[in-house]
């Protein structure tokens, strides 16, 4: 260590040290990041859950679970939406959070029992082979496999490996065996555990956007807004297509809109500073525009002045591509106001995701700040 | 005309951020509508409501309202702001250029060194604001004023105030010429210049019977001609765009209204353009029969877009004759 650097340092700060079940319900640190320690339960116990496009079943089961007896009403709507209710003041605001996460869809066997399979959502193929998975509602474990590294010419080990020519071994001998255990159409997901890598810094798969779910989940539970109807909706298919958002945004019609979402950080070496989408540990990131919404200025600068006004980090979400259920949701009826938060996440869309737990309590902090100022008429429309 | 599409030229607009050119149409088109209203996400409506039609129709003119801008995502360590695009800036067409902000802080776009003219692209630019001091979030507009070329328009802004204008002088022309058959509503939509957005809930409010588009179509320049669409001989019936194919009921209604009014007009029938708010229209609700009207422009997709006059007019007198004789 350089001298005169250890002043600086608080040796507590930076320490690794092994997850313990006290971690997760108590915390001994004494900053406003205290309240959101009891929630990495609910966040382990959420990115743990599996549930691709379309089969959401199991997370929303979760949040269904947790939340009951804590909103006013809960419901599944015909997209498969779960809907949680809380207040029924005038002005009726949407948060949204999606359930779905990225992951695989067995299409195929051949003879020797091996699986094929598509991607559900965006995957980036790199990271693919040799991760470990779980296949089905069973959670059969099962690898992604490929040809044997010394049978490759050099072309070929300089070169990412197209998702057609892996395959899934799940230690199945024939392709009955294999069609038996895992049909056509069978889910398949990382089998990334939850765990922390340090006090502040949580690995798991899913986080988009179950750290949302959990965002979400923990506002709802302690929202107590008079003037507000807070309609919570934890949304199917947004990895396909920002799908359960616009018909939950049709059917609810609120007066306004705040997604919350995970996105990604490319805040890793080799990657120039404004090529970062976010960085990780900097606070929620507030959505400008994305491929599908320019968010109004208004709208955004509230957020930003409520981040400001009480010292929350945030940053700007440092990318004008892509996009999240906010584009879902703000054309459906006559127009709905909406605005997007997103927690930085590194290696989104891939096995394993971290996210920095001073994010999510930043994000659980601003959601709140901004429900409250709508509560007093500060509308920013 | 001129000075109206100078005046509108001339205002704060970009995409996401159209509250002062709502204010500045709505004050040039209140005198000549029965009412006007901002809806939930800034489109400007206003109506016109037809009188003694029997059952009258209800129309829906539409012209986007924002216009393309820059938005700065990250000021570097050197002050330099990062920025996306918001609408269509072609990357070619921005190094060099002024840009200014809503509070009026000018700014210049300036490449990377060594950056090949095949690699340009707007991550490998920045906006050089001198010793002003910019934030994220800031969004700027070219910094080029409105000019006469010759007797044709130019400014970063028509793309599409001129389809804004255009909808002003027809409300100001039916205003004097006799009530509209049927109810007829000017929509000024929001962020049109990125893609087909704020059209679709405005359509979605007001369920009309026809909808009818007037945006910028790219008019024939300098090199291989890429469109039969030329400048000045008169507004284009557009007969499809990616994910829109013009319904022939809507073009005969459109081509019908021009030799009525004696207005020369061109056929649009492609390359592929940027998609006008047509689709969002057509697929709003049950569904709107909805037509486009291109107003021909040189460089449509740069700071600099070239119109004509005499196109902007005979749009003005089509659509005129359309919405006061020709909706039986």
């Amino acid at each position: 260590m350089l001298r005169g650097q250890a002043e600086d340092v608080n040796p507590a700060a930076g320490r690794p040290r092994p997850p313990t079940d006290a971690d997760t319900d108590t915390d001994t640190a004494v900053d406003t990041n205290t309240a959101v320690d009891t929630n990495t339960a609910i966040l382990g116990r959420l990115a743990d859950a599996c549930g691709l496009a379309g089969d959401e079943g199991e997370v929303r089961t979760i949040l269904r679970e947790t939340l009951a007896g804590l909103v006013d009403e809960i419901s599944t709507d015909t997209m498969g939406n779960l809907v949680c209710r809380k207040g029924s003041g005038p002005l009726r605001v949407m948060l949204d959070a999606h359930m779905d996460e990225v992951g695989l869809v067995v299409s195929g066997y051949d003879e020797t029992g091996l699986l094929r399979f598509k991607e559900s959502g965006g995957l980036d193929p790199r990271v693919l082979p040799g991760r470990s998975v779980l296949v089905g509602p069973r959670k059969i474990p099962g690898v992604i496999g490929t040809q044997a590294v010394h049978l490759l010419d050099k072309e070929e080990k300089d070169k990412a490996i197209p998702t057609k020519e892996l395959y899934l071994d799940i230690g199945a001998r024939s392709r009955d065996e294999a069609a038996a255990a895992a049909p056509p159409g069978t889910p398949v997901y990382f089998s990334t555990r939850f765990e922390r890598l340090s006090d502040r810094v949580v690995k798991g798969k899913a986080f988009d956007d179950r750290a949302g779910c959990a965002v979400l989940a923990r506002v709802l539970a302690e929202a107590d807004y008079p003037g507000l109807t807070i309609l919570g909706v934890f949304t199917v298919q947004e990895e396909v297509g920002l799908r359960g958002a616009q018909t939950a945004a049709y059917r609810l019609a609120p007066d306004l809109a705040l997604v919350v979402e995970a996105t990604s950080c490319a805040d890793v070496p080799g990657t120039q500073p404004h090529e970062t989408v976010t960085r990780l540990g900097c606070g929620p990131a507030i959505t400008l525009a994305d491929a599908n919404i320019v968010v109004p200025p208004g709208l955004r600068g509230h957020l930003r002045g409520l981040a400001e006004r009480h010292g929350v980090p945030y940053q700007f979400r440092r990318l004008t591509t892509s996009g999240n259920d906010a584009g879902g949701i703000f054309l459906q009826r006559t127009g709905i106001p909406t605005c997007a938060l997103s927690l930085p996440c590194r290696y989104l869309h891939a096995p394993v995701n971290l996210l920095h737990l001073d994010d999510l309590a930043g994000t659980v902090r601003l959601v709140h700040l901004f429900l409250e100022s709508l509560a007093k008429g500060e509308v920013p429309l | 005309m001129k000075d109206t599409l100078a005046r509108l030229a001339a205002v704060w607009g970009p995409p996401g951020d159209e509250s002062e050119t709502a204010r500045e149409i709505r004050a040039l088109i209140g005198p000549s509508v029965d009412e006007t209203r901002t809806d939930a996400l800034g489109n400007l409506i206003a109506t016109v409501r037809g009188g003694s039609a029997p059952a009258g129709r209800v129309v829906m003119v539409l012209a986007h309202m924002d216009q393309p801008g820059l938005i700065i995502t990250e000021i570097d360590k050197n002050g330099l702001g990062r920025f996306g695009v918001l609408g269509c800036l072609e990357p070619a067409s921005l190094p060099g250029l002024r840009v200014r902000s809503r509070n009026g802080t000018l700014g210049v776009v300036a490449l990377e060194e060594g950056v090949e003219p095949k690699d340009l692209a707007p991550g490998k630019m920045v906006v050089d604001f001198g010793s002003a001091a910019p934030a994220a979030g800031d969004i700027l507009v070219p910094a080029v004023d409105f000019a006469e070329l010759g007797g044709r328009f130019s400014a970063p802004a028509l793309d599409d105030r001129t389809g804004c204008a255009v909808l002003i002088e027809v409300a100001r022309r039916l205003k004097a010429d006799g009530e509209p058959r049927g109810s007829v509503h000017f929509v000024f939509t929001v962020q049109g210049a990125v893609a087909p957005r704020g059209a679709r809930p405005a359509a979605a409010g007001l369920e009309p019977d026809l909808g009818l588009v007037v945006d910028l179509t790219p008019a024939r320049a300098a090199g291989q001609p890429r469109t039969e669409v030329e400048l000045g001989k008169g507004p284009a019936v557009r007969l499809k765009e990616p994910n829109y194919v013009a319904p022939p009921e809507v073009t005969d209604l459109l081509r019908r209204a021009a030799r009525t009014a004696g207005v020369p007009w061109q056929t649009d029938i492609g390359p592929s353009v940027k998609p006008s708010d047509a689709q969002a229209v057509e697929l709003a609700g049950a569904g709107v029969p909805t037509g486009v009207l291109g107003l021909p422009a040189r460089y449509a997709r740069t700071p600099s877009p070239v119109v004509d006059p005499a196109d902007l007019e005979g749009a003005v007198r089509l659509l005129t004759v359309l919405l006061a004789r020709e909706l039986d």
